[in-house]
């Protein structure tokens, strides 16, 4: 127990710290709700363009700013959790700090995740944002009747795109990427949830191999329960996922299944991954480039 | 009283490899070998130059690398079965003061945030903070950011930090590199000061001798992964008594000249540096006659011929030097 007390204390101490740097740039925050606006912006002059067109947004409603609003939610998300740790941990490494780190008695994992905060502070509150000004100023509206499974959905989201972000992450040490580019996360975050999230479009436009290469994320999923629930008009019970087509499950239940089987198989190898990288620096004299 | 070893390494060797090309390695010992015993409550030494292995060897002994082979105990503690204990309870100094600081927190801030890392319980750490700020005098610049005061004034922040928490063994890795003469004379006299306090185990690497000889009850001179000699600063010059030395005085002196001093039989090591000759003979009158002729063949003015008393530095040279001529 105190040692678990011990990790949380840090993390808030990270929290903390990342606050301070954060809100030291005054500009930066104002140019961050700027940012936020801008981009809600954007997909409004969008959606105009696309009003009256025969896109099938089915079974997501008709609204397309709110279908841009919650795309744009869990792409702040998927940017953090699953495209944060390896830059976290490159900078732990290029500032030397692996070391002092490994000295205090932290969990190997309590300084990648407080590290963390800074995007954390950045971007989790642009969902906030970017729902308010989609409300507020470009007509987007919701349905926040199934606020708990929303929640749910959220957190399965969370977790999923975490692990694949640790699995990423531990390829800094493991496979001695030192360098900006990764392949791991290239592979998800550049090449398939690029194409196959359907962040501003809907999945069923695309090709279908491109959709059956989009059932491997877990965008796909969380996206299309939480836009079924929250877009006003959304079906619950029309299947229009390659997998909702193969099994017989109503499609929320399905999407929730497979974010809980993605999140049960991404973070615990994400997890064993990182404590094998960290295992391997140890051995080889590589955990900070300090040598 | 039985001495009590909180560090005893027993034939470490650990070997690193090089890229030598696309997916070419080849392997560099980096630590060859080492046994060493370190007393609690001592300042000892590693000096060496650069790419002896005092770094790695640091960290072998504060649990941040696996040695490849050996054995060794730290604070009772297996280096292999236990390295998480003994990482959490030594301290390290890396050897850029900026290491662990973040420019963006001022010095006191920097304090509190690694208070917390390192786990010091609630109550103390304000208490503590404030005490190791007026221990280093750093308590005027507590408001300071750490990059609007001297590198001297960030290189005892980083030493502060490590304090933090009172471990009982301290590994500084080249304390006062990239700090001026007053600044390194200041860390240096805070050393002292921690040993004696705090009863710190301390080991430092460095390759300023005057340093070593200043702070340290016993040094180990490295040379290429190897412990070339371990011991007390005045049992090392009393080993090298069966030689002498002596310096001559002139104003130049060609370089042909001094390797072929070097290539005689009696000559030990040779070098000019600031218009001094410095040779370590084993035969000393002998060995002046014979410099004296070879430098007045040449033209050259001698000002003056003194014998000296033995430094670390020639201590170092020979020891460093010996193993070259093999």
């Amino acid at each position: 127990m105190g040692k678990l007390r011990s990790e949380f204390d840090s993390l808030i101490m990270f929290s903390k710290r990342e606050y301070i740097i954060w809100s030291s740039y005054r500009m930066n925050a104002w140019m961050w709700v700027l940012d936020t606006f801008f981009n809600t912006t954007i997909f409004f002059f969008l959606s105009l363009v696309t009003k009256g067109a025969t896109i099938d947004f089915f079974p997501y409603g008709t609204n397309y700013v709110t279908f841009i609003v919650l795309g744009l939610s869990v792409y702040y998300i998927s940017f953090t959790n699953l495209g944060d740790p390896f830059p976290r941990v490159a900078r732990i490494y290029w500032g030397g700090t692996m070391d002092l780190y490994m000295l205090s008695p932290l969990s190997y994992f309590t300084p990648m995740m407080g590290v963390m905060y800074r995007s954390v502070i950045d971007d989790y509150p642009r969902v906030i944002l970017a729902l308010l000004f989609g409300g507020v100023f470009f007509g987007a509206s919701y349905n926040f009747g199934n606020l708990g499974l929303s929640m749910i959905l959220l957190t399965l989201l969370l977790i999923s795109t975490f692990g694949i972000g640790m699995i990423s992450a531990s390829s800094f040490y493991l496979f001695n990427f030192k360098q900006k580019a990764e392949p791991i996360r290239f592979i998800f975050q550049d090449i398939i949830i690029a194409l196959t999230a359907g962040y501003y479009y809907p999945l069923t436009v695309l090709p279908y191999p491109l959709q059956v290469l989009g059932s491997f994320i877990p965008h796909t999923y969380a996206l299309d329960a939480l836009r079924r629930l929250i877009i006003p008009g959304g079906n619950l019970y029309v299947k229009v996922l390659p997998l909702q087509k193969v099994i017989n499950i109503q499609p929320i239940t399905l999407d929730i299944i497979i974010l809980a089987i993605m999140s049960v198989i991404a973070l615990p190898l994400g997890w064993w991954m990182y404590i094998k990288g960290i295992k391997k620096a140890r051995r080889e004299g590589t955990l900070t480039r300090w040598q | 009283m039985a001495i009590e070893n909180i560090i005893e390494l027993e034939n470490i060797v650990k070997t690193y490899k090089i890229k030598e090309g696309f997916r070419k390695f080849k392997p560099f010992n980096a630590i060859d070998g080492v046994s060493l015993n370190i007393e609690k409550g001592e300042i000892f030494g590693l000096l060496g130059t650069n790419g002896a292995g005092k770094t790695t060897l640091i960290k072998i002994m504060a649990g941040l690398l696996e040695a490849d082979k050996g054995s060794g105990k730290v604070l009772g503690y297996d280096i292999y079965e236990n390295h998480k204990k003994i990482r959490s309870n030594v301290s390290l100094v890396a050897p850029t003061a900026d290491v662990g600081t973040d420019n963006n927190l001022t010095v006191k801030q920097n304090l509190e945030f690694w208070a917390v890392v390192y786990n010091l319980p609630k109550e103390k750490r304000e208490e503590r903070i404030d005490y190791l700020l007026t221990f280093l005098g750093l308590k005027e610049y507590e408001n300071f950011w750490p990059m609007s005061i001297s590198a001297g004034m960030r290189q005892k922040l980083a030493i502060a930090r490590s304090l933090l928490v009172q471990n009982p063994i301290l590994f500084l890795d080249e304390p006062t590199v990239k700090l001026d003469a007053k600044g390194a004379e200041s860390i240096r006299k805070f050393i002292k000061k921690i040993n004696v306090e705090f009863n710190t185990t301390i080991i430092l690497t460095t390759h300023y001798i005057f340093e070593a000889e200043e702070l340290c009850s016993r040094v180990a001179i490295m040379n290429k992964g190897k412990i070339r000699s371990c011991d007390t600063i005045n049992n090392l010059r009393n080993n090298l008594e069966k030689y002498d030395s002596f310096t001559i005085k002139c104003e130049t002196l060609k370089a042909k000249t001094i390797e072929r001093l070097k290539l005689e039989e009696n000559i030990i090591e040779c070098n000019f540096k600031n218009n001094e000759l410095k040779i370590i003979t084993d035969k000393l009158e002998k060995t002046i006659d014979l410099t004296t002729r070879a430098l007045r063949k040449e033209n050259i003015q001698i000002e003056s011929i003194n014998t000296t008393e033995y430094s670390l530095e020639d201590i170092f040279i020979k020891v460093t030097t010996e193993e070259e001529k093999i």
